[in-house]
């Protein structure tokens, strides 16, 4: 409180009532309560997560699914395809006449699309240059830590499919 | 309570909320990573940890509301 030597209140004090102290304490419990607002969407942002993840499990997946033509292919060839949903792309890769490998084309870093090499015995990713190798998706080099998504692959007649899908652990 | 009482106790909780945020800004972006890079196990404990780390600073605005605020 602002007094005068008289020990009277300051005059500007009746215009300007304004408490100082208690303005501070105000608008620092009001950052606090944003804070608080925040945190509460970081929670929704953690249930978003955990309800896309229980969405994408629950929708009806393809047990076979037909790739391409065996003779569509040559051997050293690739091809894209998406398995199991429409939104997860996957290549296949022919290495031998008999020997086919397919994969998740989101690398297992930061899901940047991957590139087969077949003639460097490697799947290349370009944004971080993690390395796997062709044959068993395993990271080889860089920064992913884990193998890519295996595609469990069939051949029937001149046919090539899809029949499921293996996550590789670390 | 004093006035400056009031104050150091409400500069106290505002460090710890916004150290309590920060941690949760953290595991949003590591549990995106994850999840994002396939690995689905670590987002149900990712999002326990969150929600106790909101319980905690619920606790705390409702102390700031019934002890400082009254």
């Amino acid at each position: 409180m602002n007094l005068n030597l008289a020990g009277e209140k300051a005059p500007w004090r009746e215009q300007f009532p304004v408490d100082l102290a208690d303005d501070e304490y105000r608008s620092r419990r009001d950052f606090t309560r944003l804070l608080g607002l925040t945190s509460l969407a970081f929670v929704a942002g953690q249930l978003w997560i955990i309800a896309r993840n229980f969405w994408h499990k629950a929708k009806d997946l393809p047990s076979r699914f037909a790739i391409s033509r065996v003779s569509d292919v040559p051997v050293g060839g690739t091809k894209l395809f998406h398995y199991p949903g429409p939104n997860d792309p996957c290549v296949l890769v022919r290495l031998t006449k008999e020997n086919w490998v397919a994969f998740g084309q989101k690398c297992t870093h930061l899901s940047c699309p991957v590139i087969p090499q077949p003639e460097q015995g490697r799947i290349f990713c370009p944004c971080h240059e993690g390395v796997f190798n062709i044959e068993t998706g395993a990271p080889v080099s860089g920064p992913p830590r884990r193998p890519l998504i295996r595609v469990n692959l069939a051949v029937a007649g001149d046919q090539i499919y899809a029949t499921g899908v293996e996550r590789g652990e670390v | 309570m004093k006035n400056a009482q009031r104050m150091a106790i409400a500069n106290a909780i505002q460090s710890v909320v916004l150290l309590i945020v920060v941690l949760q800004l953290w595991l949003l972006t590591a549990t995106m990573e994850r999840y994002l890079a396939g690995d689905a196990d670590i987002i149900v404990p990712a999002a326990a940890a969150s929600i106790g780390c909101f319980g905690l600073i619920f606790g705390l605005l409702y102390f700031y509301r019934r002890k400082l605020d009254h």
